[in-house]
Formats: structure tokens, sequence, C-alpha cells
């Protein structure tokens, strides 16, 4: 029984396959070339051989002894011979070559198909579905490098959602905590109306805090994404002119201009979180903007797609932080976040919120200086 | 005005009490729901606060079984999860309101005088905010006895937006109780009417009256 199963086991792997295949190809081969080179000398030399057969018979007839003369044109030059058999060969090999071609490539479409779904494997997704990328057709080496993968990615995937839940789960449950906090000092502004100096400082500094802390929060809360996405037709630029009227002030703190480029798109999407997004990448651009310069949104539509471009004149991004800078509590510069106040979630927010609206976003440099973020979302 | 606050997280439920108090409210407290249920009906309470996670029974159990006795009362829930499902299912049990933690005390008093006032036959006539004064009789705006020059829709949103001064209002509640019965979900309507009265107000004042936290909604509010 074993040794049944192993050698069905054997007989499925590709090397079995392979050797199978290059055998069957080989003989095939050896035969066509034999046979087709054999037919060529009968051919060739038909002429001569009925000539000696028939002064054969005639000899025998008068039974005299005879002289044979055979003259060179009459045969095959070994020249001949040769270029003959060298093109049968040739295309022999050639048909080899290609049946070898379709053989060796239908056996490793299978492993096609296995890299193009673990190119597909997207870590932000909601979920990893199990057995995604298993291979059912196909050699048992890639079966079972399929199955493997499929394992690994699927606790890659556990481990990625652990930690991601280990922040929202203390964001969770810092929440009541921090009700308390803020409900007392409240309450003792409310008491306390003419306290002094040191007091009131004390207690604005608690305030300023405790919404810092609320705001991380709440930003960790949306991460968990457990809300339904409700979609409808949205203008883009009636969002952007919304933000833009948010940020006027804070632009105009820093002699910033915001402006609105492009055609007016219209895409079938949820407008609250996606305003969310775009607020998020307006506000980064405007806090790493320095002096005079200017945020400019820039929207088109590219077949199916809505390309909607936030760019910047600020300090731009190094290459090395481009490739983290969606990650969460991921900081560019530490001393120069906590001075302008992020803490980390914005643009994982961002990331998080474009993939579930089933768009991608992505970071570049603009020119001459500063950065362009790039979201990409499907306009049905 | 009598107050019942469910809470139990005791130090929640003390400071919410105690600054209730001094807002000049009577205040009775509850730190479970079945508790809270049983004094709901001993009491002929104006509002009731309700946290949503209680031992014994939770808020939400505790909503059914009061709502199917008393119909009229005012019923705030606190809630810890920003879980859309949870305040759909908070007021679709009946509840009026809801405030998600963490939130400012002054933010949950906004929500108390709003619902206290909607119980109120007669409303004020002025609705003042700063240097905006609102003409609910004439249903007309003015900044420094000077008149704003708002559309009906304009008008609307901020008559809404004042009647509930200090509180978040999401753009689904104007879209309910501005727009109502023709309200058009699918544009961002509420947006659009919302931009362009914020930009005539701010023209008006100097400054920007109607703030806007996103996922949170809009808020106009005197102390800014």
């Amino acid at each position: 029984m074993k040794i049944s199963n192993h050698a069905a086991n054997v007989r499925k792997t590709i090397v079995y396959k392979l050797v199978v295949a290059v055998m069957v190809i080989f003989l095939a081969m050896i035969g066509i070339l034999y046979i087709s080179i054999n037919y060529y000398q009968h051919y060739a030399m038909s002429g001569l051989v009925d000539r000696l057969e028939n002064e054969l018979n005639k000899a025998e007839k008068s039974k005299d002894n005879g002289i044979l003369i055979l003259k060179q044109d009459e045969g095959i030059s070994r020249t001949e011979f040769v270029i003959h058999t060298a093109i049968i060969s040739l295309s022999v090999i050639c048909l080899g070559a290609i049946t070898f071609y379709i053989v060796i490539s239908g056996v490793m479409k299978p492993l096609r198909q296995l890299t193009e779904k673990v190119s597909n494997i997207d870590i932000e997704r909601a979920s990893y579905e199990k057995n995604y990328i298993l291979i059912e057709n196909g050699g048992l080496e890639i079966k079972d490098l399929s199955r493997t993968l499929d394992r690994a990615f699927q606790e890659i995937y556990e481990g990625y959602e652990r930690q991601k839940k280990f922040s929202i789960n203390v964001a969770h449950e810092v929440r009541t905590p921090l009700a308390v906090l803020s409900a007392k000092i409240d309450v003792f502004k409310k008491k306390n109306t003419k306290g002094d100096r040191e007091i009131t400082e004390f207690v604005n500094s608690m305030e300023k805090n405790i919404a810092h802390l609320s705001d991380m929060v709440e930003g960790l809360m949306l991460l968990s994404g457990n809300q339904p996405v409700q979609k409808k037709m949205v203008h883009i630029n009636e969002l952007l002119d919304e933000i833009f009227f948010d940020m006027e002030d804070r632009a105009l703190e820093k002699d910033l201009k915001l402006t609105m480029q492009g055609e007016d798109v219209i895409i079938n999407t949820d407008d609250q979180i996606l305003e969310r997004a775009l607020f998020n990448l307006i506000e980064n651009g405007i806090k790493y903007s320095e002096k005079g310069g200017s945020i400019q949104a820039c929207m088109k539509t590219v077949s199916d797609k809505a390309v909607i471009k936030i760019s910047d004149e600020g300090v731009g991004i190094s290459d090395e932080d481009k490739a983290h800078i969606f990650d969460l509590f991921y900081r560019v510069d530490q001393s120069r976040s906590r001075e302008t106040g992020g803490h980390g979630i914005g643009l994982a927010l961002v990331m998080h919120i474009v993939n579930r609206l089933g768009g991608t976003v992505s970071v570049k440099d603009n020119i001459p200086k500063g950065s362009v973020f790039e979201i990409i979302l499907p306009i049905n | 005005m009598r107050i019942l606050v469910v809470e139990d997280e005791i130090q929640l439920l003390e400071s919410i009490a105690e600054g209730l108090r001094l807002s000049g409210y009577i205040v009775d407290t509850a730190e479970n729901g079945a508790d809270g249920e049983e004094m709901c009906y001993i009491q002929d309470y104006d509002l009731v606060i309700l946290d949503i996670n209680l031992p014994k029974m939770d808020g939400f159990q505790v909503l059914k079984r009061v709502r199917e006795h008393n119909k009229k009362l005012n019923i705030i829930l606190l809630t810890a999860r920003s879980d859309v499902s949870d305040r759909v299912k908070g007021l679709d049990y009946g509840a009026n309101d809801y405030v998600v933690k963490p939130f400012y005390f002054a933010e949950l008093e906004a929500r108390i005088r709003a619902l206290l006032r909607r119980k109120a036959i007669q409303p004020e006539a002025d609705l003042c905010c700063g240097p905006l004064r609102f003409d609910t009789a004439k249903r007309r705006a003015y900044v420094k006895d000077k008149e704003l020059k708002l559309t009906k829709k304009e008008l609307g949103i901020l008559e809404y937006l004042l009647m509930n001064m200090g509180t978040h209002i999401t753009q689904y509640e104007i879209l309910e109780h501005v727009w109502g019965d023709e309200a058009d979900s699918f544009s961002n309507t509420v947006r659009v009417h919302m931009v362009s009265l914020r930009k005539k107000l701010k023209q008006a004042t100097g400054y920007n009256m109607i703030e806007n936290t996103i996922s949170k909604g809009y808020i106009i509010d005197e102390n800014k």
C-alpha cells in the first residue's frame, strides 16, 4: 500500500514527468531521424539500385562475366548526402525543441499561476483567505511549494493582524480612563472659574495632552475598519473645496497657496472616509511645507480610474522613508514630528482608507522639491 | 430637572454627576443595569444617561425594557465603541442621542440641553452665538444687526446647528432634519450648502464660526 502510494506520488512529480517526456521525445526524434534518412537514402539511390539489379539479372541469364561501370553522377555525392542528412537532422531537432517547449511550459504553467497569485497578495487587505494560493493542478513539487507558501502567508498575515489589533485593543482600553480624565478636568474647570494662574496653566496643559491622546485613540479606532463602506456618487472637487476651506487659516499662517486643478471627477465611493484621507494628505502637506510654498490638488480620469494627486513643495521624503511612510507609527524624523504634532497614524490611515475603497496610494518626488501623493481609485 | 446617570466606571459616574450638579441639575446615580432600570420606574426622570457596557444588564437591554413602559423619557447612550452598528442599534431601540467616549463634558451638557429644550413647548425666538443672531420666527440671520443673505437650506442648517450649539452634528443628521423627505442621499448636497454657508459666515464675522471635525461632524460654539 505504502509502496504503491509512494509510486503514485513519484509519478506526480515534475521530475518524473519531465524524465518521461524527455525519453519519449528523444526516442521519437531518433525514430524519425532514422526513418527519414533511410527513406532518403533509398530514394536517392533508387536509380542506381534498379540498374544494378537489371545488369545482374542480365549477367545471370547470359552466364557471362561482365563489368559494371558506374558513372560518378549516377549516385549521390558525399557532400550532397551530408547536406541532406544535416537538413533532416536540423528539422527533427527543431521539431523536438518545439515539443519540449510546449511540454515544459505546460509543466511550468502552475508555477506561473503561483507567481501571479503571490504577487497579488497585499498585506493591507482586510483578510487572508485560506488556501488562496493553493494550486491543485500541476506537479507535486508545485503543490508542496504552494501549500508551504499558503501556510507562511497565513502566519505572516495573522501576525500582522495581531500587531495591528494590539494597538487597536490598547486604544479601546484607554478610552474609558481618558473619558474619566477628560470629564474630571471639565468639571474641575467648571468649579474653579477664578483659579490662580499656575492651576489654570496646569489644567490647560492636561487638557491639551488629553485632547492629543484622544486624537490618537480615535485615529487607531478608525484603523480597525469594521465600519461598512457606504458608497455614493461623489464630486471630488466638492470634497476638496471643503477641506481647503477648513485648512485656509492654517495655510495662511505659513503663507501657503492652496490650488485645485484638473477636471471635475465624479466617482462612486464613501465620501466620509475619503474626505478623511484627503484631509490627512493636505494637512501633512501644510505641516511639512516651508513658508510661501503651495499645495496643489490635481484630479483626472484615466480610463476607469480616478487619479488624485496632492503635491507640496515642502522638505520631501527620502527614498528610504518612502518605503515606510505608510506604516503605522512610522515617523520620518522623531524631533520634527513631535514639533509638528504628528503621531504616525495619519498616513497609515490614508493607506487603510484607500485600500478599503479599492484603490492604491503612492508617493513620489515632486519637481523641483517636495512630494506628490497619488491616490488611484476605481470610478465605479 | 432630574437626571439619572447609569455608569459602572465609578470615577466617571462621579465626575458626570458632580459636573451636572454644578450646572444645577438634580442627579441620581446607578452602577449597574438592573438598578438603573428599577430607578427609571420609581422616579420620573427628565433624562437618563445610560452606558452600554454595564454589569447585570447591558445598556441595550435596559433601554429596550424601559422604552416599553415609557416612550417619552429622554435617553442618551454612552458608548466606548465608535461602531456605527452600535449607534444604529441604540437609536433603533429608542435612544434619543448618543455620546462616544471619550467625550468633552461640555459636549454631553450641550446634548442634554438640546434634548431638554426639544421637550420645552416654547422655543426661544432668537438663537444667538457670538456676533450672530438668528430670528427663528422670521427665519433670518444677522451678524452685528446686519442681515446675512442666506438661502433657505443654509438657514435651515444654521438653525439646526444653533439649536444644538456645542454639539457635533453629522451630515446625516442635517440631511434628516433640514432636508427631511426630500433628502437625496446620493449626492454631496449637505457638504456643498455647508461650505457655502461657512464661507458667508466667515466673510461676515471675520472668523470660521462653524468648525468641521472630520468623522465627528460640524459644530458651532460660543466659546470659539
